[in-house]
């Protein structure tokens, strides 16, 4: 049984999946942005960085699940 | 979420209140800080001499950072995020000097991110009136209610685990690394600490405050 639970938390970590997309994403649109308009950097920066935290939100709910899979292994 | 040591116990109505190294490590933290803000505001000036200029330009950083993700109505903010700017840095910044960071428990990320919930909940009854603050919530349809409800009950969520689980992962690696080192560890740990502690712990920092404004700003004008 503890086998399949760390399986299972293994598994919750593929979450991480779509976060690192999105943060990817995000970063690269983020440039493009600052290439065509060095001008602005200042408020595409925070505007990125907020836009991080968010997708990054995803990949931390995967990280939750994983947490509590793992601890009921090892508690 | 490994139990922290216990170093000693305060009984207190009867309960023993066992204090952990971070918590010792904040009561530091705090007189730091505390000392500093002393020592930085002894005899102010009109025309500022050295000491007065840096902290001036420190202040003056905050102040433009509010004004320009909240507005000029909100500059009453400033001694909030400038404090949690400073300690949440200073939190992160611990593992430069040989100890874990604070951070790293759930229930100290817990505890900044409701004080941060509180703020929000409070201000933005403060502003609406408690009426049009629960009328908020079935705002911009009445369906979205349980959705709406769910938003802010999670953004303390999210705001406290992204904060833990960076800076835990940052220190799980990094003693990893110690460990399989031993007495061997003498330039490898650098990056990893330039990276994990100075890069990941301001960044997280930058995040946690980002977000704190953004939602002072967006729940009391909703």
């Amino acid at each position: 049984m503890n086998s399949l639970i760390a399986i299972g938390a293994g598994i919750a970590a593929l979450g991480c999946i779509g976060g690192g997309l999105g943060t990817g994403n995000a970063a690269a649109k983020a440039v493009e942005a600052i290439g065509r308009q060095p001008e602005a950097s200042g408020k595409i920066t925070s505007a990125m960085i907020l836009g991080l935290a968010l997708s990054e939100a995803t990949a931390i709910y995967a990280f939750l699940i994983g947490l509590l899979l793992v601890f009921k292994v090892t508690g | 979420m490994e139990e922290s040591r216990i170093l000693f116990e305060i009984p207190l109505f009867g309960y023993n209140i066992g204090i952990s190294e971070s918590i010792v490590i904040q009561w530091v933290i705090i007189l730091f800080l505390a000392l500093l803000a002393w020592y930085f505001t002894r005899n102010l000036r009109k025309e500022p001499d050295k000491k007065q200029t840096v902290i001036e330009m420190f202040v003056k950083a905050i102040n433009g950072v509010v004004r320009e993700n909240m507005g000029e109505k909100y500059l009453g903010f400033v001694p909030y995020i400038g404090a949690l700017v400073l300690f949440l840095l200073c939190m992160n910044l611990t593992g430069l000097f040989g100890f874990e960071p604070p951070t790293k428990e759930y229930s100290i990320t817990l505890g900044m991110a409701l004080i941060t919930f509180v703020i929000i909940q409070a201000y933005a009854i403060k502003k609406l009136g408690i009426l049009h603050y629960f009328i908020g919530y079935s705002k911009p349809s009445p369906i979205l209610l349980p959705i709406n409800i769910m938003e802010r009950i999670m953004l303390p969520v999210s705001l406290s685990f992204r904060l833990f689980g960076n800076i835990l992962a940052g220190a799980v690696i990094i003693e990893m690394v110690y460990k399989a080192m031993g007495h061997f560890a003498l330039a490898l740990p650098i990056p990893l600490h330039a990276y994990f502690d100075l890069f990941d712990g301001s960044i997280q920092m930058v995040i946690f405050v980002m977000l704190s404004m953004v939602n002072i700003k967006s729940i009391a004008e909703h």
